[in-house]
């Protein structure tokens, strides 16, 4: 019996010593496995940021480019704070179009931030109605759509506004944007 | 007379054969005259001090071989070396110097190792006791090839059979010799229990006790072939020894104890020959009846000198066979000592022949001792495997601690670096560059990318809406993903082909991708004198369908 419980105990120290080694191993294993996949990211990203380096001027022509993109929308991007010229900018366009601004009514905005600017962009809901003669309509429709401050239209309706069938009632639902003016000029002006 | 089987050097003996030799040269060269008795050789030795007990070496392994007779005390200390052992010191002490008076050997014994141990520079490692003084018996058993499980009770029961002492009351040494023709040859010698365990009080100290027998087989001549052997008669204290050797090692022993009678006694010397001469002839007639077909090439004697000359002429009267002796008288009281420059005594040869046994397992143990030997053997096999394992697990854990610094070190000298190029200012504005061109690039496909179609949707109605059909309303909004549209219209023309206005409309529509259109009648009314047919038409459009 004693001499059993003498092997046994030998038999444990052995096993203690080997399961010893067994989690020394599993833990260096996992540890090296772990800095190798660090290193090999940290070895791309320097090989990112010197082939960056590099390639700069690649870099700029490309924002050179991106900026002559944009800038045609321009003066068609409006600050949230001045909501009357937006809706200048499309009374002018439907009297283009020969058609009436009727009624117009903006909702509480909502904000998406650009490049650490929480209210970058302002989305603001809006009902707006119009009237004219259903082609003018169609025309000043399909321009309105192409507008850049018109982020979304989600509901149309059209109705026949007197007997004669002629004048018809063009209402919208839908939303606009507006561009904080700094965060535009920071982005087309190197400002960056 | 020259010993002969001194001058045959043994092939592969060690330092124990040169010794040896040099003690025949010595031997032959010196007049019988100069010797002197054993005590009187002792204490000159001991006035010299030359005999002090010393170990050369503070390493290796340090081991008494020792030998007590009725009044002296012999040992030869040895230190284990490189070469196998070396003789560090060696000496006889006389029971006066020990201050003994008794004559029992084993009390002798103790009081010569005590003082060795008081007297000696170093510790005792192990103490090797040389003993003619037992009843050892060696017999050749022959067994049909067993299992390892059932060789024990058989080996038991055969040298039960052969033995002529309770082998259940003996300790028991089994050498394997070899297979033969389908038998397991093997050696066995047996020992009273109560003569071994006298020795336990050594306890941890004690290395064995070799017999006399086992020792002088190991030192003369070497059988030419399995077939020849060679016998010896050894007389000392209370026993005569009578064994046969051969290459394979001692083949039969048998030991005569005279006690309480003296075997030489001063006014029978004749007596005593003729007495030794008769057990000598008997167990040379007992060995050949074991081992008919071994030959006895010669007998040496180590007997009293005084009854050196009247033994052999005994046993010459009787049997012819060559006889080779140490005559102790003729010896020097000093020989040479080859590999010490100092001195043996002839009567050290049975301590110079268990040398060789000290290296073997052929020597005797108190079975509680051998058994606590065994657990500590055990023990120490187990602390050298849990050292091995615990020495692996660190190196393993010095490295693998060493790797893992080393892999964060290199790790956090690229992360510096990427570090200190991220925030190099031309970095900064690359990052600059590229986050204004990707925010300016998605804007742009906002802007660009629409999937708004009310427009389209009033283009399709004003080129599909056949002639009669009137839309009053046109309801479109976007539900997941879709445009539902609901058209309010009516037909103002031939009553009886509204149907087909209608269905017209419909098939229009769904060319236009329309689908999942619903019609619905609202009725009929009046417009001025006619009548018009109102309905509705609900549908689903696909955006950018």
């Amino acid at each position: 019996m004693s001499s059993l419980r003498r092997y046994l105990k030998i038999f444990w120290h052995c096993l203690v010593i080997v399961i010893g080694i067994f989690i020394g191993y599993s833990l260096h294993s996992d540890h090296e496995e772990n800095l190798r996949t660090r290193a090999v990211e940290t070895e791309k990203a320097i090989q990112s940021i010197e082939s960056d380096l590099v390639n700069s001027q690649g870099i700029v022509d490309r924002y050179t480019a991106a900026k002559d993109g944009f800038r045609p929308y321009i003066s068609f991007l409006f600050p949230p704070m001045k909501p009357e010229a937006l809706i200048e900018e499309i009374r002018s366009l439907a009297l283009s179009y020969r058609v009436n601004l009727s009624d117009i009514q903006l909702d509480v905005p909502k904000f998406i931030e650009i490049r650490g600017k929480e209210e970058a962009i302002s989305i603001v809901p809006f009902e707006i109605s119009f009237t004219g003669d259903f082609f003018s309509l169609g025309k000043f429709l399909e321009e309105l759509e192409k507008a850049p401050y018109l982020q979304n239209l989600s509901d149309m309706g059209m109705s026949i506004k007197d007997d004669s069938g002629i004048r018809i009632r063009l209402s919208l639902k839908g939303a606009f944007r507006f561009f904080q003016k700094e965060v535009i000029e920071e982005l087309v002006n190197d400002g960056v | 007379m020259r010993p002969e089987f001194i001058s045959d050097s043994r092939n592969g003996m060690s330092e124990i054969a040169m010794i040896m030799s040099e003690m025949d040269k010595t031997i032959s060269d010196t007049p019988a005259a100069e010797s002197t008795r054993t005590n009187e050789f002792a204490a000159a030795r001991s006035q010299s001090g030359r005999n002090r007990p010393v170990f050369r070496s503070k390493s290796g392994k340090r081991v008494l071989i020792a030998e007590a007779g009725s009044r002296v005390f012999k040992y030869i200390a040895l230190v284990q070396g490189k070469n196998g052992y070396e003789i560090a010191s060696y000496g006889v002490v006389g029971s006066e110097e020990l201050s003994v008076e008794s004559r029992e050997q084993a009390v002798l014994f103790r009081a010569g190792v005590e003082w060795f141990k008081k007297t000696s520079t170093e510790d005792i490692d192990e103490v090797l006791v040389v003993s003619s003084n037992l009843d050892f018996f060696v017999r050749r058993l022959e067994l049909p090839p067993l299992r390892e499980r059932e060789l024990q009770s058989a080996v038991t029961w055969e040298a039960d059979k052969l033995i002529p002492i309770p082998v259940e009351n003996s300790y028991l040494l089994i050498k394997k010799d070899k297979h033969q023709a389908g038998k397991l040859i093997l050696t066995a010698g047996a020992v009273p229990h109560t003569q071994i365990d006298q020795w336990s009080y050594l306890e941890e100290s004690l290395g064995g006790v070799i017999p006399t027998s086992v020792a002088l087989a190991n030192l003369g001549p070497e059988a030419e072939s399995t077939t020849s052997s060679y016998g010896f008669v050894y007389s000392a204290n209370d026993y005569l020894n009578i064994g046969f050797y051969n290459s394979s090692g001692l083949l039969y022993s048998h030991p005569i104890r005279f006690t309480p009678d003296r075997l030489f006694k001063n006014d029978e010397p004749e007596l005593t020959a003729k007495r030794i001469a008769d057990e000598l002839i008997n167990s040379i007639e007992v060995f050949y009846s074991y081992f008919p077909d071994i030959s006895v090439k010669g007998l040496f004697l180590i007997v009293a000198p005084e009854q050196l000359q009247s033994v052999s002429d005994a046993i010459l009267e009787r049997i012819e066979i060559n006889i080779s002796h140490f005559d102790i008288s003729s010896c020097p009281t000093v020989a040479a000592d080859s590999s010490t420059g100092a001195a043996l005594d002839i009567e050290f040869i049975p301590l110079l022949g268990a040398i060789k046994v000290a290296e073997t397992d052929f020597k005797f143990l108190p079975r509680a001792l051998r058994e606590k030997r065994g657990r500590r053997k055990s023990k120490k096999i187990a602390a050298y495997g849990i050292a091995a394992l615990a020495s692996i697990a660190i190196l393993l854990g010095t490295f693998w601690i060493n790797d893992a610094l080393k892999s964060d070190l290199e790790l956090r000298r690229m992360e510096n670096l990427k570090t200190e190029l991220e925030n190099s200012r031309a970095y900064r504005r690359i990052i600059d560059y590229r986050n204004a061109t990707g925010v300016l690039a998605s804007l742009k496909d906002a802007f660009e990318s629409r999937d708004i179609e009310y427009s389209t949707l009033l283009k399709v109605l004003s080129s599909v809406t056949p002639a009669g059909v009137f839309l009053e309303s046109v309801r479109a909004s976007e539900k997941e993903g879709k445009l539902a549209i609901t058209i309010n219209a009516f037909y103002d023309g031939d009553i009886s082909r509204t149907d087909i206005a209608i269905i017209s409309l419909m098939e229009a529509l769904n060319e236009r991708g329309v689908n999942q259109l619903r019609f619905q009648r609202l009725g009929q009314k009046l417009s001025g004198q006619r009548k018009i047919e109102s309905f509705q038409l609900d549908g689903k459009w696909g955006l950018n369908e």
